[in-house]
């Protein structure tokens, strides 16, 4: 875990957040920099109570959070001004249209009618709503409705924005479409921070991911660090005999630490830790009368990572 | 009918000036605000009103949405409120404040100043009358996603307590505190300078006012507050 530095625009220290006697976060302490942060975990994790304390609804029970060197609990009229909070569920308002719904919210933030009306059009045009922004909620698709939340939590433009599963019910091409514009709105500047499960997503635009689990944080970094791999890690793809890849395996097992093996008929995939000599490698499997087919340094995924940190790793 | 036909025969019985016994004391056909019909129909109203203001907001979960800004919880229910209110003044204070003001375009006597003042006292009358019942009604509204559910029950529960205190008043009279259209009535008897009924215990009197606005506002907000953090 990376150490809290001045730099951060959210930090958490020693949060502990209980509902009756659920515990919904223990022991949280993170340390989040300006970017797009990718916050995952499985349900129940922590993630939205981080959220809801983030927006000074819920007192922690112990610890302290800042955003911006501020506590949310103390300066809550003005923090609340500098967040946008797009929920994971549906909460609009089937009766108005988009244009009245967002500059509503724009209004009910402190602007201006006219500034209301006028940002609402913009924003509804970054997000895509065309003419369908004079139609009434309820009679648009699900994607079109992701698209109003996140225009309501932009409306007051808030240099920091909660997104609670963007792309919940979204088809595959609205969760591009709306992972574009996340990012187009992390290049200009805000601190953006999505909750969400979808591996893959995240790890499309998070520039920091925090891995969260039974209310902890298990694991955080820079998407940089987090997919570089390890040293001396290497994903090799070998054919032979299976009785010569089984005598492999056990050679393997008691001389180098196996991070994933896979063996189908007569190939094995092998990632492996610790190889101090290619060569030698090279010459055990010629021994064993194995072809080595591949063999390149181990490059992870988000979702290798995750694994990992749930089993304990790094 | 509440307004309308009580007020005509107001004006067009012949008067030499606004006076506060033409509003609330009994006429020929009745009193104009303290009959029970105004009071009714301010319940129903409030009832009406009232009744989706926070369950629409529940329904649709909009709510999180609010306090995602800088609204505070007692923010948020006082604009309910307040919004509720407005609607009600237009039914509650606006029509006897016409009334009132047509008596006086068309008294026989040369004395305005206090047909001014009963004005005043209907303005603060038609303010109470606005307000007492919304609480409740925006209680109920905090509990219920169903908009029938909280505008038949706030209206029934108002119903229920004016028949309770129907039936129990032969036995104390206190009892009659209990009932809304006398608790309506009582205040208007002080608003407009006649002060309680002997009968009425001041004590008690405030405990049923803190009963009827207090408590429900307290309740709502926490009501909220538990909603607005489990969401």
């Amino acid at each position: 875990m990376e150490p809290v530095n001045d730099e951060s625009i959210i930090t958490a220290s020693d949060l502990l957040v209980k509902y009756d006697r659920v515990i919904a976060l223990d022991s949280f302490s993170v340390s989040l920099p300006q970017g797009i942060i990718g916050m995952l975990g499985p349900n129940g994790s922590g993630k939205s109570t981080f959220v809801k304390v983030a927006m000074g609804l819920k007192l922690p029970d112990r610890g302290t959070l800042k955003i911006n060197n501020m506590i949310p609990w103390m300066n809550i009229d003005f923090l609340r001004d500098s967040i946008g909070y797009m929920p994971e569920y549906d909460c609009l308002i089937d009766e108005l249209n988009a244009i009245t719904f967002v500059s509503y919210f724009g209004r009910i933030s402190g602007l201006t009618k006219e500034d209301s009306i006028m940002r609402s059009h913009t924003i509804l045009d970054f997000v895509g709503i065309e003419e369908e922004r004079y139609r009434k909620i309820a009679s648009y698709s699900t994607g079109m409705r992701q698209r109003i939340k996140l225009a309501q939590a932009l409306v007051h433009d808030p240099p920091i924005l909660f997104l609670d599963e963007p792309t919940e019910g979204m088809d595959p091409e609205g969760r591009e479409e709306m992972l574009d514009l996340v990012s187009k709105i992390g290049k200009s500047g805000k601190t953006i921070v999505i909750c969400s499960h979808l591996l893959h997503e995240v790890e499309k635009v998070a520039e920091h991911i925090v891995i969260m689990n039974e209310g902890k944080v298990i694991n955080s970094g820079s998407i940089e660090k987090v997919l570089a791999g390890e040293k001396e890690t290497v994903q090799i793809r070998l054919n032979g005999d299976p009785k010569d890849i089984k005598s492999f395996m056990d050679y393997v097992l008691k001389h180098f630490s196996i991070i994933n093996s896979k063996t189908s008929g007569g190939k094995l995939y092998l990632v492996i830790k610790g190889l101090e000599s290619d060569r030698e490698f090279f010459k055990i499997a010629k021994e064993h009368s194995l072809q080595i087919r591949a063999f390149r340094p181990h490059v992870r995924n988000l979702e290798d990572f995750f694994m990992m940190s749930f089993e304990g790793g790094e | 009918m509440v307004h309308g036909f009580t007020g005509m025969i107001l004006i067009l019985t012949p008067h030499a000036e606004l006076t506060a016994e033409m509003l609330i004391k009994e006429g020929e056909f009745g009193s104009y605000l303290t009959s029970g019909l105004f009071a009714i129909f301010a319940m129903l109203l409030a009832a009406g009103v009232s009744s989706d203001k926070i369950a629409q907001d529940l329904r649709n979960r909009s709510f999180i949405l609010y306090f995602s800004r800088p609204i505070s919880f007692v923010s948020y229910i006082s604009a309910k409120i307040m919004g509720a209110f407005t609607v009600m003044a237009f039914f509650c204070i606006v029509p006897p404040l016409v009334i009132g003001s047509l008596i006086m375009a068309t008294q026989t006597g040369p004395y305005y100043s206090g047909g001014f003042e009963v004005l005043f006292r209907t303005l603060l009358a038609g303010s109470v009358a606005s307000f007492i019942f919304l609480p409740f009604g925006i209680f109920l509204s905090s509990i219920t996603k169903s908009k029938a559910y909280a505008g038949i029950g706030s209206f029934m529960s108002f119903f229920v307590m004016t028949l309770i205190g129907e039936l129990f008043s032969d036995l104390s009279y206190h009892w009659k505190l209990v009932n809304p259209v006398n608790i309506l009535a009582y205040i208007f008897d002080w608003i407009y300078g006649f002060g309680l009924p002997e009968y009425v215990s001041h004590i008690y009197m405030i405990m049923v006012l803190i009963i009827m606005v207090f408590l429900p506002l307290f309740g709502a907000t926490v009501n909220i507050k538990i909603k607005g953090v489990s969401m």
